[in-house]
């Protein structure tokens, strides 16, 4: 070896044959074809390819013999051998030192007279392979290329394809039978005995199923073989057979499990499925093995003819019924699972515990029982932890509850309190209750842990994050339900709104708004929520005020944020500046009233001026009865209704989408009814008319007021000064002075028919509108608006002017009436 | 065979290591024989087919030792 030439096989095996033998080339051409044959027949291991395996074997080995020092020794040199790395076929070598070992403390194996067989064997070998006698120096058998050996197949073991088959089975040192030696037909007479211990040895190699291709082939093969007229009796080809199907099946669930643990996305529930497989697979080796020793023991004793203990072949096949159904079984349930995986997989699986046989039932139940383990355990994570572990994308589900505890709370205690709550129903039960009871128990077990979840839930954000007291906040401050403090606000505010909206700074009117919170009954609200509440300027369009851009703006944010999402809190701020619009029409006439009021003593005096001042009483009062019906439909109405509506059903909630849902319900109430959404829109730009029509009126008022009072002004001045001349006995006034008097007299005089003259423009405009806006009303769908209308109109005084409402009104009657 | 140059020492080594595995398995197998083997296993033989050769060899030699001591 120290030469490391590559030599052809053929020169390694001729050198083998010489050095065993102890002759020259010429003396062992028989052997050597012999040799050339087998090996050349046999170029593919029966066995596992796996170093340590044949390790282990080695090592059990020693064991048997009870030398464990030399096996420990033996594990030294394989590691050494291993770290040398010089060799590319380790596992090839050791398994050939393996094969070749004697128990050092046996007997010499028995030997029987071989040398016939050879004899008998060659003359059919020169046949089949002429030239590798007469060449052998220069023949180059190519060992890796498969189609030389299987040509040769046929020919040199056409008669019995399963010759190799016990020849290389699995005992060592134990000559195997020989019967089955590639040539030799087989006819010698033997007892039934022997030949059923040979053929359990066959069905063992058989059934053990070490290498599933080769495995299906012998088994295809077999009865071929059996069929070709191997002399075997015909019971005996019969139960060989029967054997057969056993490694066949086997093979089937085998090949299935295999393909399967490599594929990591087949998912857990297959994984488990092949598991469970597997398991199934391990008591029948078990069984196997069991057979084995109690062949190993006949061996050691010898061939026993005829014993009642023996193992024969009719026992064997009564031994292995049982396994037989449970294998029939599995590889009926591989063929139907084939392709599915996941929860369709576990269906499958279900679908065959719907036997009648108990005994398959409970085979089918157990598999099942270890398949549909990963789906409990997710679904358990799943109700009780809130997350889901779909690696592999076996189920679909969607929880979330107990998942924005953890995600949105970062509340981690809920997990063992709930657990406590529902342990009793979260025994380790068996995971196959989880498709037998889907119906019932699972499903209670699934209700009663979201029930408890959900109440936790609201509990959570109830406690901790003060849900409810939001709800409250947003209609106190955003919908305008906190009167003192709105009304206070608007005082307040009410110098800084009228400047243009260019001019404003947020800073300003937050500090506003703070001291509006500290002088109303707002002071005493919860900390957490006068924090949210602050101040937001709209975006400024030219021309705009104060007034337009100005809004209130409550924070949310954190667990709260899942109701008050950014699209309510939209809603909220369009209704806030609808609400706060028509708050400040209200305002608006308060302040003329105040000022009708303040000054009807003081302009009793200017008897000329009372027309303008009728005109003004008039107007106004219709105003303010348009407003205060606008308002009260919104509070009572829209505001009030809608808030109970959604208070009765936030109490009842059940989880946090019944809350969710009626909040999104009262939104939309809101919306619909204060004629945001879409569909009144026209209704909406007339009401926007009439509050422009009302700060005009304003304006209007205000500018006539002024001139009215410098013109008062200016005549008591003249009095004045008239009576402190009179007093310091001087002339109470020139001419040139009453002059300038009486003309600007005059001149006032001549400015009240334009004033009344506007004014009665400003009625028309503003009474055209409320018409129009009436008739709208009718028209409308919305019961509560009609029931606005009536009363915006309850003495008539706009139906007598519109003749479509008189039409409409009729006509809506007539259709009530048809209702 | 390894395909690079595989040095002598080495080579030698780990036919030692093998020799003395073969005598711990009781193998009978001596240097020659073995270095033999490791070759045709190295060249991919089948081992199983391998072992059932070497045994029928000696076989065969036992009858012929038996049959060549039987006349003298």
């Amino acid at each position: 070896m120290a030469t490391p030439e590559q030599k052809s096989p053929n020169v390694l095996l001729q050198n083998l044959c010489c050095r065993i033998l102890g002759k020259g080339e010429a003396d062992v051409a028989q052997q050597f074809q012999y040799a050339v044959r087998v090996i050349g027949s046999n170029f593919a291991p029966t066995v596992e390819r796996d170093e340590f395996l044949v390790a282990e074997k080695i090592k059990k080995e020693f064991v048997r013999q009870r030398r464990e020092a030399d096996g420990a020794l033996f594990s030294e040199l394989h590691r050494k051998l291993q770290s040398q790395g010089v060799l590319k076929n380790r596992w090839s070598i050791l398994y050939l030192l393996l094969s070749l070992s004697e128990d050092p403390r046996k007997q010499p194996s028995k030997v029987t007279s071989y040398p016939s067989l050879f004899a008998q064997a060659l003359p059919r070998d020169t046949h089949s392979t002429p030239y590798y006698y007469a060449r052998p120096q220069s023949l180059q058998l190519n060992y890796q290329d498969r189609s030389v050996p299987s040509a040769q197949n046929p020919a040199s073991l056409g008669s019995s394809g399963i010759g190799s088959i016990p020849m290389y089975s699995l005992n060592g040192p134990t000559p195997t039978p020989q019967s089955f030696v590639p040539g030799q037909p087989y006819q010698t007479p033997m007892g039934d005995a022997l030949r059923q211990q040979l053929g359990t040895r066959l069905a063992w190699t058989l059934a053990t199923g070490q290498q599933p291709t080769l495995q299906n082939a012998t088994s295809k093969a077999l009865p071929n073989a059996l069929a070709r007229g191997v002399a075997l009796s015909k019971s005996l080809k019969d139960t060989t057979s029967r054997l057969a199907e056993l490694g066949w099946l086997h093979n089937k669930v085998r090949k299935y499990t295999d393909q399967r643990s490599l594929d990591r996305a087949f998912g857990l529930v297959g994984q488990s499925f092949c598991a469970a497989l597997h398991q199934e697979l391990k008591e029948y080796y078990r069984l196997l093995s069991v057979l084995h020793s109690q062949l190993q023991v006949e061996d050691d004793q010898g061939v026993n003819l005829g014993l009642e203990t023996s193992l024969t072949l009719r026992r064997l096949l009564v031994w292995t019924y049982d396994p037989k159904m449970r294998l029939k079984a599995l590889a009926a349930l591989v063929d139907h699972c084939q392709g599915r995986k996941g929860g369709e997989l576990a269906s499958a699986v279900h679908a065959y515990t719907k036997t009648g046989d108990p005994y398959m039932r409970s085979l089918v139940q157990h598999i099942l029982g270890l398949a549909s383990h990963p789906i409990l355990n997710f679904l358990y994570r799943w109700i009780y932890d809130g997350e889901l572990e779909d690696t592999y994308h076996e189920v679909l589900l969607i929880g979330k509850s107990i998942n924005f505890l953890h995600q949105v709370c970062h509340d981690q205690t809920p997990t063992a309190k709930m657990m406590a709550v529902t342990k009793t129903a979260e025994s380790p039960k068996d995971a196959a209750d989880l498709f037998t009871d889907l119906e019932n128990a699972f499903q209670s077990k699934i209700d009663a842990a979201y029930f408890e979840t959900s109440k936790y839930l609201l509990d959570v954000l109830n406690k901790n994050y003060n849900l409810l007291e939001h709800l409250q906040a947003m209609r106190r401050y955003l919908l305008l339900g906190q009167g003192d403090f709105i009304r206070h606000l608007m005082d307040l505010l009410k110098p800084e709104l009228v400047r243009p909206a260019t001019t404003l700074y947020q800073h300003n009117l937050t500090g506003i708004l703070e001291t509006a919170v500290r002088a109303t009954n707002a002071q005493f609200d919860n900390p957490e929520i006068l924090k949210r509440l602050d101040v937001r300027l709209l975006e400024v369009s030219p021309g705009d005020t104060g007034w337009d851009v100005f809004s209130l703006d409550y924070h949310v944010d954190g667990p709260i944020a899942t109701v008050f999402t950014r699209e309510c809190m939209s809603h909220y701020l369009r209704v806030f500046n609808f609400l706060w619009r028509a708050k400040r029409m209200e305002y608006i006439l308060t302040d003329i009233w105040k000022g009708h009021m303040c000054n009807a003593k003081l302009l009793k005096s200017m008897p000329e001026f009372s027309g303008v001042l009728h005109q003004c009483h008039v107007l106004a009062s219709e105003m303010v009865h348009f407003i205060h019906q606008m308002q009260y439909y919104i509070t009572f109405e829209v505001l009030e209704c809608s808030w109970d509506e959604l208070w009765n059903k936030v109490q009842q909630a059940q989880d946090l989408d019944h809350i969710i849902a009626a909040h999104e319900v009262f939104l939309d109430t809101i919306i619909s009814r204060c004629l945001l959404d879409s569909e009144s829109r026209a209704m909406l730009n007339q009401l926007r008319a009439v509050f422009d029509q009302i700060i005009e009126f304003q304006n209007a008022q205000e500018v006539m007021y002024r001139s009215a009072l410098e013109e008062l002004q200016r005549r008591l001045q003249f009095e004045e000064r008239k009576k402190q001349r009179d007093s310091e006995g001087e002339w109470g006034v020139t001419a040139a002075e009453e002059d300038e008097e009486n003309k600007r007299v005059l001149e006032f005089q001549e400015s009240i028919p334009k004033m009344r003259s506007q004014l009665r423009i400003l009625t028309h405009f503003y009474q055209g509108i409320v018409q129009q806006f009436l008739v709208l009303l009718t028209t409308s769908t919305d019961e509560s608006l009609r029931f606005l209308s009536f009363r915006l109109d309850f003495n008539e005084h706009y139906k007598a002017r519109e003749p479509r409402l008189r039409v409409s009104l009729g006509a809506r009657g007539r259709r009530s009436l048809q209702v | 065979m390894a395909s690079g140059p595989v040095s002598v020492s080495a080579m030698r080594e780990t036919m030692d290591v093998l020799l003395e595995i073969s005598r711990l398995l009781n193998t009978g197998l001596d240097m020659e024989t073995l270095s033999i083997c490791v070759r045709l296993c190295e060249q991919g033989i089948n081992p199983e087919a391998l072992s059932s050769v070497i045994k029928e060899l000696r076989r065969a030699a036992d009858g012929l030792k038996a049959s060549e001591n039987a006349p003298s």
